[in-house]
């Protein structure tokens, strides 16, 4: 699936069903049609000697399907799992992976003015993995670039 | 002409029974240089005038010009206008591999894309050169019309005609034949305008081939009509006559055509795009590729042949894979169940829950019973991937100048497709070994008092729960002494080590990468498969590999492998809270050793069981999962075999046996050292399987 660079201007995505979820105190979205499903957490049984992100397999109606910290992945400071955390399911080349969130907050129709490509100054080692940056009235939600967040 | 219509349709199912054609064509042609009976040749004919038929049909000229110039050829064979030899027996080969090229190419929607130009030139220079004056006429399997009047001799069954010749009493019955010409596209299409006009003027009586048959174009170009009409004769002769592209047609009164009682012949039906009769394999099975493909919407709902093998169907192999998924998660429950049955058991007294207890014991009886069902239902006989070997040996044996008589016993042993799927090409490894490195040159032979033809013997048997298969040659054997010069040489032991080393050891050096075999053959170089590559595939699956070898005498390859990937038997053992699988098939036994039993040699930790050392590995170190369980005084070992290696693996605890379904490593974690797969236990959670023969096998490396 390709991955445009929004650029602000209003094009073929400009009204963009996103699901946001939040990660430590940052609200992040992902294109819901890279989604799944959303599931509560369960146990998560760890594979040695893969990277620290990849919490380890899940059992997803039969299916064992991997799962990883965005946390870790974004060196975060881990937290403890909530009664709000939830697993996404997304769709990559891989097949199915599941990502761990605090909290799925909302699912948003985002215009194309809202969206806005990442202002260069905030580039940091974590900025491939954020495609653009959209503006609501009470939030700023950063938009994951998926396949660079979840390539090993 | 419609030459828009969609014939998507029809390329499968051409596709589907032409490979079968060609797979026979192939097979029998092999056992023809050998045993030259006119049976065989006849079988050989009328394969390549199947393909030639049913090529034409579809409009792949290429295809259908090669089939024809190969049918002229065996045509004089059979014939015995001269006799097979090695240059003929090598160029319809070549023309096999063609038509079997042109599959492929078909398949990819390229159509028959093939020069065939020398291919076709060959076969005319074989025929001329042979002092046969090229008769390149088309011969049809069809018996010859003794009946001059007709197109063709009628292929209406005696009985008919009795009741056919008493319904003249009550009107008028007229008879058509029609053999349409050889070039014509839409088959059905002309036949049916003549079934049509049958219809519309009066009743159909008969008609053969059948109806379906002809909507199926399963003819060549012969089919005939008998019906009653009340429409006058030249009407409906005129209306036949209007049919296009017609070769020949009669029509008359009943009984006028057909003027002698002896040309009745058998119904010997001219094949056309039917699934031969001769056919003695199951249907869920040939192609190469293990290709199985659902009937096109046309066909009879599940083409059936009644036979000496009884009634087959053709399945689809995505549904079978899905049946399998849908066996492996009632499996899985089934076990959940069981355990919440049992945990509810204890909780309450109940009558209610004692008749749980009892549907669940019977439902775990059918799921047992559904899911052996369903294996066997993929299950495959052997000699789907024994079919490719004899034109392989032939190949490498006539490219190396040697004389080689290869034996394929038990190709009715039947193992899952999944093993079928990747056990091919390590037996062609190890048998292009054998016939490589292994058989000697004839002139050798006889200097060493053998026969010169060497004999090379690849048997499967079932042995329990797995499948044994050998390869055994009668060659010069492996010389050990040069074996352990190599290792020697190549770094992997030590002189002094080598020659403490017994023969079994100093075998598994062949196994070894770096140990490079003499001369590689150009079909084997490039494709990276070495015996190192050989074992450790065999061992992925859950197989076990081993080698005899007698200097002059021969030697012996012998694979043990499990019937089935998909659902194990798993001991569960926790190991630092995790629990994991370990597949029982490699499981020896279980023990509970005392700290002070552990001993140390070389810096291993070993333990001696019944006077047999056995190395020890700590299954936490082997996961990466530090820390050892507080001062333990006492430790579980599971004991785990791969061929004559024993192993001590250390866990924590031992928690039960169970069957599990194998699912694999998603390709996001890729391989991981130590873990084969991960199933899902009856708690609903996910457990890694080990990989008991790489642990096993990366210690002894």
């Amino acid at each position: 699936m390709e991955q445009e660079i929004f650029t602000g201007s209003s094009e073929i995505h400009s009204d963009q069903q996103t699901v946001v979820f939040r990660l430590a105190d940052e609200s992040y979205g992902i294109e819901i049609f890279r989604v799944n499903e959303i599931i509560r957490l369960r146990e998560i049984t760890p594979v040695p000697r893969t990277e620290a992100f990849v919490k380890g397999l899940v059992n997803l109606r039969g299916k064992t399907i991997p799962v990883i910290d965005l946390r870790s992945r974004f060196c975060l400071p881990d937290c403890a799992e909530t009664e709000s955390s939830r697993i996404i399911v997304v769709d990559s080349e891989a097949g199915q992976i599941g990502v761990v969130v605090d909290a799925v907050t909302e699912v948003l129709t985002l215009h194309g003015d809202q969206i806005e490509s990442t202002p260069a100054l905030v580039s940091d080692a974590n900025n491939q993995f954020v495609k653009a940056v959209a503006k609501t009235n009470d939030k700023l939600i950063t938009l994951l670039d998926l396949d660079h967040a979840l390539a090993a | 002409m419609s030459a828009e219509l969609d014939m998507s349709q029809y390329v499968d199912l051409f596709l589907q029974e032409g490979e079968e054609q060609i797979e026979i064509l192939e097979q029998e042609m092999l056992k023809l240089e050998s045993d030259p009976s006119n049976e065989r040749m006849q079988i050989i004919f009328r394969a390549a005038h199947t393909l030639k038929g049913s090529s034409r049909a579809m409009g792949f000229s290429n295809f259908a010009e090669l089939t024809h110039e190969m049918e002229n050829l065996l045509d004089q064979l059979r014939n015995h206008t001269f006799e097979v030899n090695t240059h003929i027996a090598n160029s319809l080969l070549a023309c096999i591999d063609t038509l079997a090229g042109m599959m492929d190419t078909i398949r990819a929607g390229e159509g028959d894309a093939a020069d065939c130009g020398d291919l076709v030139k060959t076969l005319q220079e074989i025929l001329a050169g042979n002092g046969v004056g090229g008769d390149t006429t088309v011969v049809e399997v069809v018996s010859s019309p003794e009946n001059t009047g007709l197109p063709f001799a009628t292929q209406i069954p005696d009985d008919l005609h009795e009741a056919l010749t008493a319904s003249k009493e009550v009107g008028a019955v007229y008879h058509v034949q029609i053999r349409l010409a050889e070039d014509c596209v839409m088959k059905f299409v002309r036949a049916f305008m003549a079934v049509n006009i049958a219809q519309e003027s009066g009743e159909v009586l008969a008609c053969f081939p059948d109806q379906d048959a002809l909507e199926e174009e399963k003819f060549e170009q012969d089919f005939e009509l008998v019906f009653t009409s009340d429409v006058s004769a030249n009407d409906l002769n005129e209306k036949f006559a209007g049919i296009g592209e017609v070769e020949a047609f009669a029509f008359g009164q009943w009984g006028e055509l057909i003027a002698e009682a002896s040309d009745r012949p058998q119904l010997e039906v001219v094949a056309g795009i039917e699934a031969a009769p001769f056919m003695s394999e199951e249907i869920i099975s040939p192609a190469p590729e293990n290709k199985v493909v659902a009937p096109p919407a046309g066909a009879p709902a599940g083409t059936t042949r009644k036979g000496d093998t009884g009634q087959t169907v053709r399945v689809d192999v995505a549904r079978l894979d899905n049946l399998m998924n849908l066996v492996g998660e009632l499996v899985i429950d089934r076990t959940r169940i069981a355990q919440i049955g049992a945990e509810l058991a204890l909780r309450y007294n109940d009558s209610q829950v004692d008749d749980l207890g009892e549907t669940v014991s019977h439902i775990a009886r059918i799921t047992s019973d559904l899911q052996d069902q369903i294996m066997k239902a993929r299950m495959l006989p052997i000699e789907t991937v024994f079919n490719r070997f004899p034109r392989v040996v032939r190949d490498l044996a006539q490219k190396l100048g040697k004389d080689i008589k290869l034996d394929l016993i038990g190709g009715e042993t039947e193992l899952d497709r999944s093993v079928i799927e990747v056990i091919g090409d390590p037996l062609l490894h190890i048998l292009r070994n054998s016939i490589d490195h292994g058989v000697e040159m004839p002139d050798e032979r006889e200097k060493a008092g053998k026969s010169r033809q060497g004999l090379v013997v690849v048997s499967a048997r079932h042995q329990e729960n797995h499948i044994v298969i050998e390869i055994t040659d009668d060659g010069k054997g492996i010389d050990l002494n040069r074996v352990k010069t190599k290792a020697i040489e190549a770094g992997l032991v030590t002189a002094e080590a080598a020659a403490k080393l017994s023969d079994k050891e100093a075998l598994q050096f062949i196994f070894h990468s770096g140990l490079s075999t003499a001369a590689e053959v150009s079909e084997v170089s490039g494709r990276g498969v070495g015996m190192d590559i050989v074992r450790s595939n065999i061992q992925k699956l859950g197989g076990l590999i081993d080698l005899d070898t007698t200097i002059g005498e021969g030697s012996r390859f012998s694979l043990r492998l499990p019937l089935t990937l998909a659902i194990i038997r798993g001991l569960l053992v926790d190991v630092a809270n995790t629990v994991f699988v370990l597949p029982l098939g490699s499981v020896i036994e279980t023990l509970l050793i005392k700290d002070k039993d552990i001993q140390r040699i070389n810096q291993r930790e070993v333990v001696v069981i019944r006077g047999v050392t056995t190395p020890l590995v700590r299954m936490r170190s082997v996961f990466g999962m530090g820390g050892e369980s507080s001062s333990a005084e006492e430790f579980y070992v599971v004991i785990v075999g791969l061929a004559e290696q024993r192993m001590g693996l250390v866990v924590d605890r031992l928690v039960g046996e169970q069957e599990v379904v194998i699912k694999s490593l998603s390709r996001f974690c890729g391989e991981v050292r130590g873990v084969s797969g991960a199933t899902i236990l009856g708690d609903g959670n996910v457990a890694l399987i080990a990989d008991v023969n790489g642990i096993v096998a990366n210690d002894r490396g």
